[in-house]
């Protein structure tokens, strides 16, 4: 079986126990991840082989975040290189208090980064699809021209290619929009996650207000002819600790929708989009012709992982397949 | 009240594996706010000495945790300024035995080494205040960090402030390209009371020891090879009035001797010899001893001998503390020192 390769930044997360505010921290949890580590180590752990290509310093830092790439049996392919991992800070939210992100990212070992140090040819020569996310180019401008790099040679080598948009407002601090940077990028894609509220601030496709999701990834697939499918996942923001959750898939044709989940108590919801991501990958290599099959798969599986600490979704196939076959009521498995 | 005292420097974020955990085993992080400015600030106001700690935080919660800290233990935080990016962070793994504790840095661009001169007014801040205290960590950090120590301590060296510094060389700081003997050599040029082993001397200054080797690494370490060590800088900067020097024996990284001497240009003072058998955090030792020293030298003014004991004693102390700053009380100290090492349970 041919890889998947993701490309991205691993930070290290630093949380307090629970339901801390960090200004009554003691002790931080420790976690390693990305929005494309998770990706890919939720991948593998669905049985696919998967590369995840960084960069990480040469001290204890960068070795144990790698340490936990290899923990699920991803092979990292990083550069050794600068001198700190970027690091943020996630405060968990509860009911009306929202989460909240310090980023202490900045000087970073990714962010040192260019054009021409990554042999993209090697690192694609035994995969057949490469994974991205627009936090990569939010970075820096050297970051963008290094994930177009990235691209090019993906699609020479005729990769498929699949992206999540993650606008992050806080990140695109380096002069450039995310639409001046992304519609370049996102040309070479032939599966994308994103929401209609990304259309012009992302992709700069003018959208009317009352333009519906049908017609604004129509107008997508018109601007990036390259696309055949794009996703989007739909959180009813009750409150932070609860959520309903629903997803569709776009396949040119016709506007797929998932069944909607509730999730009432919330464990942690960071990387809940790239399980809903690594699901959509896992699903439609799994079910290529079933692309409602492969919606209801990934939706379980963002679904699963609001009920997972840490970034990484920790749900097998099995258990996602038992959430899509009704089995919801969290009974104990004996 | 009089004796306030202020200290200058960079407050930072501590991530330590819990217990002995090796770094690639931790899976959390104790959370400790210190560095060797804020310590020594914690220890005097445990002392009862009013003491604020002037230090530039970013404007965010890491930040405000890192001033809650302080304001907790009863140091002033209203000379504080706010500005810069982030908060420097340095990650510890605790040594044992063999195995040395091991510092990963992380602590570039912090808010504190982007200040510049004149972000601080410190003919407001040095009002009424009788001591002004720095270290060689501050100089270490950046250019403009090492312009803003200058310029605090010319500051205070105009309105008459007692000014002290600790050395505290660090062979893993200095990465900016400053010219360290020139620069450090101007700042403790203004210094009343220097505080400084073999090693800082050396590396800031050159200046070694003539004729006795100095001993380190077993029980015998020799106070008076530190003799010619305290002359020699007496000589380089004749306005201190003492030079002192922390006397650590290595025996392993669980167990090191402690005692201290202090030069006044006249005679050497020497401490009796501690054994810490069974240290359970060694980080902040020396800060723990310049706070006692301080604390000393303010309550004790004729009588240096009880100053330079009641250091030793306070830092001795630190050594069975978690965390950076040395949480002793003044009776606590004076009983160690009044010979009571038993440490039997008070009740």
């Amino acid at each position: 079986m041919k890889k998947v390769v993701t490309f991205g930044e691993i930070l290290l997360r630093l949380s307090p126990p629970s339901h801390l505010r960090l200004t009554q921290a003691t002790s931080f949890d420790l976690y390693f991840g990305c929005a494309e580590a998770n990706v890919a180590a939720s991948l593998s752990k669905f049985g696919l082989p998967v590369k995840f290509v960084t960069a990480v310093p040469p001290n204890e830092l960068g070795e144990s975040s790698l340490n936990m790439i290899r923990s699920f049996a991803v092979e990292p392919v990083a550069t050794i290189q600068g001198k700190r991992l970027g690091i943020y800070y996630f405060e968990q939210g509860a009911s009306e208090r929202p989460g909240k992100v310090v980023y202490d990212r900045e000087d970073s070992s990714f962010s040192t980064l260019r054009k021409g140090m990554i042999d993209w040819e090697a690192i694609f020569n035994d995969a057949d699809w490469f994974h991205w996310s627009g936090i990569t180019p939010s970075l820096s401008l050297e970051l963008a021209e290094l994930c177009e790099e990235a691209l090019l040679v993906a699609s020479r080598m005729g990769l498929t290619i699949s992206a999540d948009l993650n606008y992050r407002p806080k990140l695109w601090q380096y002069g450039k929009k995310a639409n001046e940077i992304m519609p370049a990028l996102v040309k070479h894609c032939d599966l994308l996650l994103g929401g209609i509220d990304e259309s012009e601030i992302v992709l700069g496709v003018p959208k009317n207000e009352n333009d519906t999701e049908d017609v604004v990834f129509a107008n997508w697939m018109k601007s990036f002819p390259k696309l055949k499918n794009i996703v989007s996942t739909h959180r009813m923001d009750a409150n932070a600790s609860s959520n309903g959750i629903s997803a569709s898939l776009w396949n040119g044709e016709i506007l797929l929708n998932s069944r909607r989940y509730n999730i009432s108590h919330i464990i942690d919801r960071i990387g809940a989009g790239d399980a809903f991501m690594a699901g959509i990958i896992y699903g439609l290599i799994t079910w290529p012709d079933d692309h409602q099959t492969a919606l209801e798969f990934a939706v379980a599986a963002t679904c699963l992982k609001h009920s997972i600490s840490g970034d990484i979704n920790l749900a097998t196939v099995n258990e996602i397949k038992a959430l899509m076959g009704g089995s919801g009521g969290g009974r104990v498995s004996r | 009240m009089g004796k306030r005292v202020v200290t200058f420097g960079e407050i930072m974020l501590r991530l330590a594996p819990q217990g002995f955990l090796r770094f690639s085993q931790a899976d959390n992080f104790d959370v400790v706010y210190g560095g060797g400015e804020s310590n020594v600030a914690v220890s005097l106001a445990n002392y009862g000495i009013p003491v604020d700690f002037v230090t530039r935080l970013p404007k965010n919660d890491i930040g405000e945790c890192a001033m809650m800290e302080m304001r907790k233990r009863g140091v002033g935080v209203d000379n504080i300024v706010w500005g810069g990016d982030r908060l420097g962070i340095y990650f510890l793994e605790t040594g044992a035995v063999s195995r040395g504790s091991k510092v990963v840095y992380d602590r570039s661009h912090s808010s504190m080494s982007d200040i510049q001169p004149g972000m601080i007014n410190w003919e407001k801040v040095f009002e009424g205040v009788e001591w002004f205290h720095w270290t060689g960590i501050t100089p270490a950090i950046s250019q403009s960090s090492a312009d803003a120590c200058l310029e605090a301590v010319k500051a205070a060296s105009k309105l008459g402030v007692t000014i002290s510094t600790d050395l505290n060389y660090r062979a893993k700081l200095w990465k900016y390209g400053g010219d360290r003997e020139a620069i450090m050599t101007e700042l403790t040029s203004y210094c009343d009371v220097i505080l400084g082993n073999e090693e800082d001397a050396e590396m800031h200054f050159g200046i070694k020891p003539e004729g006795a080797a100095v001993q380190t690494h077993g029980h015998d370490v020799k106070a008076e090879a530190f003799l010619s060590v305290c002359q020699q800088m007496m000589e380089k900067f004749p306005k201190a009035k003492k030079v002192i020097t922390t006397l650590r024996g290595s025996i392993s990284a669980s167990h090191n001797t402690w005692a201290g001497v202090l030069y006044d240009g006249k005679q050497m003072l020497q401490t009796r010899q501690y054994q810490i058998t069974d240290i359970v955090d060694r980080v902040g030792g020396g800060d723990s001893f310049m706070g006692g020293l301080i604390y000393g030298l303010l309550t004790y003014p004729e009588d240096d001998q009880n100053a330079l004991d009641f250091a030793v004693a306070a830092s001795c102390l630190k050594h069975t503390i978690k965390g950076d700053a040395n949480l002793v009380t003044v009776d606590e100290v004076t009983k160690l020192m009044g010979g009571d090492a038993s440490g039997r349970v008070a009740r």
